[in-house]
């Protein structure tokens, strides 16, 4: 005997493929047996092997063929049995004809009850054998005497709870052996035999199962035909083939409509899945609020087959505060206008709290409606709504609610559940699209604020005129690493920075920041540039993502019109003289902060009407990528531009092209040499020293019509230079600096030991000069030079001190 | 030492209640101290009361307070006193600047002037 086909089944989910298979394979394995006997025995064994459950174990404990055979035809002993349980009795008899079953006994023929025959029909010991008789058109008559017409009818009996049902007798079986459902099927073959094959099942048959059973039954019947030969077999036969058309007919009929309604459901389920994807695809593409939100309220609308929509949706300012604002669909938005915003009523507040999904067939009928004062439902000239949906709208990384969307149809029942997938699913999308948009913003703003922060405040510098200009990237939100600074120093020395941190965004703009800090730190200590960048450095050395900083750092001292500086990696300067001559200065002076360790630093003259300008690469870089034709480039329209930078923005513009892909920052620094008085004394050791520095003092702060400082002038002056000749015995000069703002004096000596004021006990005949200075000085302090050290004070000019009518 | 055009020292010793009454006309500074110094301090250490008039110093900074300290304590130590008379706004304001009018006694007058000469 041969297997054709050893593929199994689940029980629960038998469709019209397996029952076409199925089916062919009994037909086979019968028609393959050598006899009915062996027939019979390879279909039980074939029905039990075929079916499993989802998990494809096994699920018929017990698969049961019966035949019927005329009471001529039992052996003796069946006959003696049937005589001593039913009686004296000629009618035709139901017989085991095989078993397939877990346990080795229920398949023993020579068990008890292989023996036990039945005459049908008899509904006390087999029900369903009855039950079956009637299914086939028989007549209870025709059964128990008459002869079998052999027509080919069929018939299933489905017993989907086995548990308690009346068609299984032996509940014991049941129980014991967790039998859910019974199926059996049969039908009558030529001669009169009738046969009819149960299956137990240890998993529920769904009706849907069962059905597909006919058409095996059919097959079965076929396969047994093959063993029964002569007149009557052959159009039995082709009843049976008949037969089996129409059942297959029918059941492709009814298989192919559910599979088309099965289609057509897929494919609305896939144009919503489509649609949403669409929908979403461009939502979450747009980081424009306004445009997103009106995108996402049209959508939703037409999705839902609404007659209007609107999105109320809530927003943050900048102070903090939440405002709500709404776009609408499908109305004007004048039909709205004199309404207020709906509030957290009954039938609001599932969407606005983000309960969930608020879809009724008409509104005006729920009870959360009409109670809230001062409308009870809706306002006089709202525009009519029955059918009502609404769905809220919450972030998915904070779950915070950021609005509802609401739909309205003047008629009842218009939104089905599919108009509420349609609008969760966009809600769903437009709260990625929102939050996206916002943290964007909020991104933007914090880069652009951080930018602006970092921005310094130019001082008012007298006698240099200073342009900065700072012009993030033209490409991208994120802000740059560059930066520039314009310090005001003691003794109207003014030191200008220009740096770049590799890399943009936050991490590189909070580099800049530290970085920026330290250098205005370190020039307020009034260090040497040389020593300005070399602190810098070893700070970027120990700051995290500080890697690679290029700074360019220059001190301009008006006192002897020079210009002092450092460089780390960072590009040249351009300097100009008076008569317009451009030369590159600080060129490949240092390695960038956090890389080097020494710093080289230089001077040169810087004479009323020389011009510095500093840049970051941005500026140079853009044109063809080759940054010496960009600084030729440079250098060329500076010295061709008028001296005062006017034309400085058409030069940047010029060489950027308004292309720039890094941010550009540009310092430009015009010595316009007015508004500044200096005077210079050499200074003695003698006993007059500090008198001739008095009135070297006095004469000039007259002469710069400064006369109502002189008192606090010459006193101070007075004391640095009693400090310069008393304690270090080498006193170099006396410098005065005004311009409109300040009053700068300093001594120089060469003891580079540094001052520090000594508290003075009252009785102290020492300790008491610094005081003094720092009680008629605005500020003072020292700064170490090449030999030495200079002592400065500075006295902030008001507005009444400058007398003189030329500043 | 000292620059006769810097600073001029004239001594009465006919005040009253036998108080020597310095006049200083002049600046004081490290270049000028030694000469009041020189001058002042025989008088300090005679126990007499000692009055400066400042009234003519036209500067005096740390080194004319230090000298003056000086003159105080050395008066101090011999039991008479030493009285400042008249400072012009610039010495005043130098003497407020390191807290010594706690130590010095300052008057706006001369003895037996009675306000005569009030700043």
């Amino acid at each position: 005997m041969s297997r054709p086909d050893a593929r199994t089944y689940d029980i629960a989910r038998f469709g019209l493929s397996d029952m076409v298979r199925t089916t062919a394979d009994l037909r086979r394995r019968a028609e393959e047996a050598p006899d009915f006997a062996a027939a019979v025995e390879s279909l039980v064994r074939g029905l039990r092997d075929s079916f499993t459950d989802a998990a494809g174990a096994p699920v018929l404990p017990l698969v049961r063929l019966y035949t019927t055979r005329d009471h001529a035809e039992l052996t003796p002993r069946q006959r003696a049995h049937v005589a001593r349980h039913h009686g004296e009795t000629d009618a035709r008899c139901l017989v085991l004809a095989a078993s397939a079953g877990e346990l080795p006994a229920w398949n023993d023929p020579g068990t008890a009850r292989w023996s036990r025959i039945i005459p049908v029909p008899s509904p006390s010991t087999l029900p369903m054998v009855a039950a079956m008789a009637s299914r086939l058109g028989l007549a209870i008559d025709d059964v128990i005497s008459g002869p079998l017409p052999g027509s080919g009818g069929f018939g299933v009996v489905h017993v989907p709870d086995a548990l308690g049902s009346a068609f299984v007798p032996d509940q014991r079986f049941v129980v014991e052996h967790g039998i859910a459902s019974v199926v059996g099927f049969g039908g009558v073959l030529p001669g009169g035999t009738a046969f009819c094959v149960l299956l137990f099942s240890r998993v529920a048959v769904p009706a849907e199962t069962a059905e597909q059973f006919q058409a095996v039954s059919i097959g079965v019947r076929v396969g047994l035909l093959a063993h029964f030969r002569g007149d009557a077999s052959l159009p039995a036969e082709r009843d049976a083939v008949r037969a089996h058309l129409a059942v297959l007919e029918e059941a492709s009929r009814r298989q192919a409509t559910a599979l088309e309604q099965a289609v057509a459901r897929l494919r609305a389920e896939a144009d919503l899945v489509d649609s949403l994807q669409v929908v979403g695809r461009r939502l979450t593409a747009q980081l424009d609020i306004d445009t997103l939100v009106q995108d996402a309220t049209d959508a939703a609308t037409k999705a839902t087959g609404a007659a209007f929509g609107a999105f109320f949706y809530n927003l943050v300012n900048d102070y903090g505060e939440s405002y709500t604002l709404f776009t609408l669909s499908g109305v004007p938005r004048s039909a709205f206008e004199r309404f207020p915003m709906p509030r957290n009523t009954g039938v609001f507040a599932p969407t606005f709290k983000g309960v969930g999904t608020v879809r009724s067939a008409d509104i005006t009928a729920d009870e959360r409606y009409g109670h809230n004062p001062p409308y009870r439902g809706m306002p006089e000239g709202h525009l009519p709504v029955r059918s009502y949906l609404a769905v809220p709208v919450v972030s998915p990384s904070s779950g915070e609610v950021l609005g509802g969307f609401f739909f309205g149809h003047p008629e009842p029942g218009r939104f089905t559940g599919r108009h509420e997938a349609l609008a969760e699913g966009i809600a769903g999308y437009s709260a990625i699209a929102l939050d996206n948009a916002r943290l964007f913003a909020r991104q933007r703003t914090m880069a652009t604020e951080l930018a602006r922060s970092m921005l310094p405040t130019i001082p008012e510098t007298p006698g240099l005129r200073v342009l900065s200009r700072y012009l993030p990237a033209a490409t991208g939100a994120e802000v740059g690493g560059d930066w520039f600074d314009v310090i005001a120093l003691p003794v109207g020395r003014t030191a200008f920075v220009i740096g770049d941190v590799a890399g943009r965004g936050v991490a590189a703009a909070a580099v800049m920041g530290q970085i920026r800090t330290a250098v205005r730190s370190y020039a307020l200590l009034d260090l040497p540039p040389s020593e300005v960048l070399r602190h810098a450095s070893e700070l970027a050395m120990a700051t995290p993502d500080a890697d690679f900083i290029t700074c360019l750092y220059a001190v301009h001292d008006p006192a002897d019109d020079t210009l002092a500086f450092a460089g780390a990696g960072h590009l040249p300067a351009v300097h100009l003289t008076p008569d317009g001559a451009a030369r590159l200065i600080a060129e490949t002076m240092g390695m960038p902060l956090g890389v080097g360790t020494v710093f080289t630093q230089r001077q040169v003259a810087f004479p009323p009407g020389s011009r510095l300008v500093l840049y970051t690469d941005g500026l140079v870089e853009t044109r063809g990528g080759h940054l010496p034709d960009g600084v030729d480039a440079l250098v060329r329209g500076l010295a061709e531009m008028p001296p005062d930078g006017s034309a400085l923005d058409a030069l940047i513009a010029d060489l950027t092209g308004g292309r720039h892909e890094d941010d550009v920052a540009v310092l430009h620094v015009h010595h316009t040499g007015t508004h500044r008085r200096v005077a210079t004394l050499p200074l003695t050791t003698d006993s007059a020293a500090a008198a001739t520095a008095r009135r070297f003092t006095a004469e000039h702060l007259a002469a710069w019509g400064l006369g109502p400082l002189v008192d606090r002038a010459v006193t101070i002056a007075s004391e640095l230079v009693t400090n310069a000749v008393r304690h270090t015995g080498r006193p170099t000069t006396l410098r005065l600096h005004a311009d409109r703002s300040r009053l700068a004096m300093g001594v120089g000596d060469r003891d580079p030991t540094v001052p520090h004021p000594i508290p003075a006990a009252p009785t102290d005949e020492h300790h008491r000069g610094l005081h003094i200075v720092e009680s008629f000085a605005t500020r003072w302090g020292t700064r170490p030079t090449a030999d030495g050290k200079v002592v400065w004070a500075e006295i902030l000019l008001h507005r009444d001190h400058t007398l003189d009518e030329t500043w | 030492m000292g620059d006769p055009e810097l600073l001029t020292i004239t001594v009465d010793e006919r005040g009253p209640d036998r108080a020597a009454v310095v006049v200083v006309d002049g600046q004081l500074d490290f270049g000028t101290t030694p000469h009041l110094l020189r001058v002042a301090t025989p008088l300090t250490e005679s126990a007499r009361p000692v009055v400066l008039d400042l009234a003519a110093v036209s500067f005096c900074d740390s080194s004319g307070l230090s000298a003056l300290v000086r003159l105080h304590k050395s008066a101090a130590a011999a039991g008479g006193s030493l009285t400042l008379a008249r400072p012009r706004p610039q010495v005043a304001a130098t003497i407020a600047a390191t807290a010594l009018d706690r130590l010095f006694t300052i008057r706006a007058t001369l003895p037996g002037d009675d306000g005569a000469g009030s700043r």
